[in-house]
């Protein structure tokens, strides 16, 4: 991938690990709404500066976002010096189980990386999944073609969003009788606003 | 600065035992077997004869997969720091609490998992794919058991809340009773021992997460054998001194030190004696049925946040 | 009255909790022989927490309500259960829930709904062992839902023995036990239960050939002579 490509999710990226290590200043920022619907925000003790993210107080959780990064910097660095490599790395072909060349078709997609997740929580998901062989002999053991397809549906979907919207239709269907043009039924549309009007101002 | 000093010091004394706690562990299983055991410094001779070795790389691997295992050892070193072995208040405790904790497992993780996709063939994505998988099932356990410890100590801070339970006259609570055999699912589910994951098996349909590091070898697979050994520590160090935290030292005076550290070694022992039972006991579950196994957890977790709730609190 | 933040009153609070403990696991359970073994712990469980509270309190008449939960709870009942199975050769059937997860987290949400329910009542009673009628009454639901859960009848008998187990255990924890009049008569009843239940369990099996309660609304497959 070009570095064009790249930087498009790369700024993405820096900015989320900009504000997982100075976490701070977002929070301050954000302390606005919580002190408007909980009346309380950060406590003074947050202000021990930007390299620490206190909520109640040090003894009861902190967190050094900053501090913490160095830290691990500090240690890859030693782990490198210390029990890095002493000779040269030597490169080989990976190992193929003897199935011959590796292509890029034999790698994990991100379909089949899901797979155990799809198959434990398959409740919360609408999951339609076909497996089409294309059999050799009588046996259906060899096959000469197999053909895989997935296709996965949110629950919500279906079970909230569509009857709001059948309900939404029926609703308007009732009232778009009103633009039928029958000319008895826009007097009587007019008669109603009418009283209506008469029985708010009384 | 007495303080840094000592949490350095333990530090350490955790990278440097952790080796020796897997081999007493190793020691047990052959017992347990019925067959000659090795000497138990023998994981200090396998580490020392894998940085001697040629590491051997695929051609296709790119820079993650060489940055992992620099990656996983550093996170169990910091790892290490947070945790209190022998000493209580901790400086690093300050800067770091349980939840980062989990942050840090979680990081060493996702390395892990991209480096077994790396190279493109079938085992490191299905090792990487069930470990998150696993993982998936496991931290909600973990993060419940955290609450309800939480909840109890009104504290997240590691140190704080063994120094509390230190200087408290001796209470049993149901809620640290269901907590810690929470924590004890969550620990052989997250560290691959039986009945999770084998990790002595060859065959490579069975591994979760042996299939991850296949590709490692040399310098590179010495630095994650350690730190998966780190991580076992890290894990009994604290189901042992979080539950049971008599004999840490409160005070830096070194014969209080000195009981610290019988007393860590004598419970970690005991621990392993435990663990290896365990195993004895159990054969590995299919994969899919460890779902029930870390949901059992996640319920002994919420168990014991709901006994805390409804038993210890007011009254 | 010694407090319970005494040696007792922490195995009290421990021995309940174990108690509500069990009525978790015995949802989950698939096999009929364990079901009637966790219900046998269970009685244990209860026998023992009789037993400290008899002592804290100081209550002779708690001590026989022990005994008799003891030897009827966690001995004969049991028993007579085990036998019942050996002579139906129900030790080989299970009785399978179909999704044991969701039922668990069900379960404990039915503890923090009966925490609930029962909170005005914790904060009016005076006795110290009033924080375990939340478990207590959690027990109850729990046995309920044992026997809405499961398919085969004998788990309805355990179920239901479950459930007299916390009536039994909410009345020692929120009064200073029940009169030992209406014990006897109520470790009476249970016996006659047991007994009425065996009874029946023969003349269903011969009816409808199975021990699955779902079968109970099919139709007879007999010819009945057209």
């Amino acid at each position: 991938m070009s570095a064009r490509e790249l930087s498009g999710m790369g700024w993405l990226a820096g900015l989320c690990f900009l504000l997982g290590v100075l976490p701070t200043p977002l929070v301050r920022l954000l302390e606005g709404i919580s002190l408007q619907l909980t009346g309380s925000g950060l406590p003074a003790s947050a202000n021990r500066g930007f390299l620490w993210l206190a909520p109640v107080s040090p003894q009861q959780a902190s967190y050094a976002a900053l501090s913490v990064m160095l830290a691990l910097g500090i240690a890859l660095w030693l782990s490198y010096r210390w029990l890095g490599p002493r000779h040269p790395e030597r490169r080989a072909y990976p190992w193929e189980c003897g199935f011959g060349q590796l292509t890029p078709r034999m790698q994990w997609t991100a379909t089949a990386f899901a797979m155990p997740l799809r198959r434990i929580f398959a409740d919360a998901f609408v999951i339609h999944e076909e497996v089409v062989k294309r059999p050799l002999d009588a046996d259906g053991l060899k096959a000469s073609a197999i053909r895989y397809r997935l296709h996965v549906d949110d629950l919500l979907w279906r079970w909230f969003y569509e009857p709001v919207a059948r309900a939404l239709h029926w609703s308007v269907r009732r009232v778009g009788v009103i633009q039928s043009g029958h000319l008895r039924i826009y007097l009587a549309y007019s008669f109603f606003t009418l009283i209506v009007l008469l029985w708010v101002i009384s | 600065m007495a303080a840094w000093l000592i949490n350095l010091l333990q530090v350490i004394l955790f990278v440097a035992t952790a080796p020796l706690l897997a081999g007493w562990i190793k020691i047990l299983k052959c017992w347990s077997q019925n067959r000659k055991a090795p000497s138990i410094w023998q994981p200090y001779r396998d580490l020392a004869k894998l940085l001697r070795k040629e590491t051997v790389v695929a051609e296709n691997a790119s820079w993650i997969f060489r940055a992992a295992p620099y990656v996983v050892f550093a996170v169990a070193v910091l790892a290490a720091a947070i945790v209190p072995l022998v000493a209580v208040p901790l400086p690093t405790d300050q800067m770091a609490d349980v939840i980062v904790l989990v942050g840090l497992f979680g990081l060493a993780r996702f390395f892990q998992a991209l480096a077994g996709l790396d190279i493109g063939t079938a085992f490191g994505g299905m090792g990487a794919s069930r470990e998150m998988t696993v993982a998936s099932l496991a931290e909600p356990a973990f993060l419940m058991v955290v609450f309800t410890l939480a909840l109890s100590m009104s504290t997240t801070n590691l140190s704080v809340a063994i120094e509390t339970l230190l200087h408290e006259p001796i209470t049993v609570r149901p809620s640290f009773v269901f907590a810690a055999l929470a924590l004890g699912l969550v620990a052989i589910a997250e560290t691959g021992r039986i009945p999770v994951d084998n990790p002595a098996t060859h065959l490579e349909l069975t591994m979760i997460h042996e299939a991850m590091v296949l590709e490692y070898s040399g310098h590179h697979l010495a630095l994650i054998e350690w730190a998966a050994q780190i991580r076992m520590m890290i894990y009994a160090t604290l189901l042992v001194n979080l539950f049971l935290p008599w004999g840490l030292a409160d005070r830096w005076t070194v014969a209080a030190l000195g009981w610290g550290t019988v007393a860590v070694a004598a419970k970690l022992a005991a621990l392993a004696v435990v663990l290896v039972l365990a195993e004895a006991v159990l054969a590995k579950m299919r994969f899919f049925r460890v779902q029930h196994f870390l949901g059992f957890a996640y319920l002994l977790a919420l168990l014991g946040m709901l006994t805390h709730v409804i038993l210890e609190v007011g009254g | 009255m010694t407090t319970l933040a005494s040696l007792y009153g922490q195995t009290i609070f421990l021995l309940s909790a174990l108690i509500l403990f069990t009525s978790f696991v015995m949802l989950a359970q698939s096999r009929v022989t364990a079901l009637v073994n966790l219900f046998a712990l269970q009685g244990f469980l209860l026998a023992v927490t009789t037993a400290l509270v008899a002592i804290v309190e100081n209550s002779s008449h708690l001590f026989l309500s022990a005994a008799l939960t003891l030897g009827l709870k966690a001995v004969l009942i049991p028993l007579l259960l085990h036998w019942l199975i050996l002579r139906m050769g129900l030790h080989r059937t299970t009785d399978e829930v179909m999704r044991p997860l969701p039922l668990l987290l069900g379960a404990a949400s039915l503890v923090v709904f009966s925490y609930y329910i029962t909170l005005p009542v914790v904060q009016l009673s005076e006795l110290e062992t009033r924080n375990i009628i939340a478990a207590s009454t959690a027990s109850l639901l729990l046995g309920m839902l044992l026997m809405i859960s499961h398919r085969q009848a004998i788990s309805h008998v355990v179920g239901f023995m479950a459930m007299e187990n916390a009536l039994f255990f909410s009345a020692l924890v929120a009064t200073h036990g029940m009169p030992l009049v209406v014990e006897l008569g109520i470790a009476f009843d249970v016996m006659v239960a047991a007994v009425i239940f065996g009874v029946f369990f023969f003349q269903i099996r011969e009816s409808i050939d199975s021990l699955d309660v779902d079968r109970l609304s099919r139709l007879a497959e007999r010819e009945e002579g057209l």
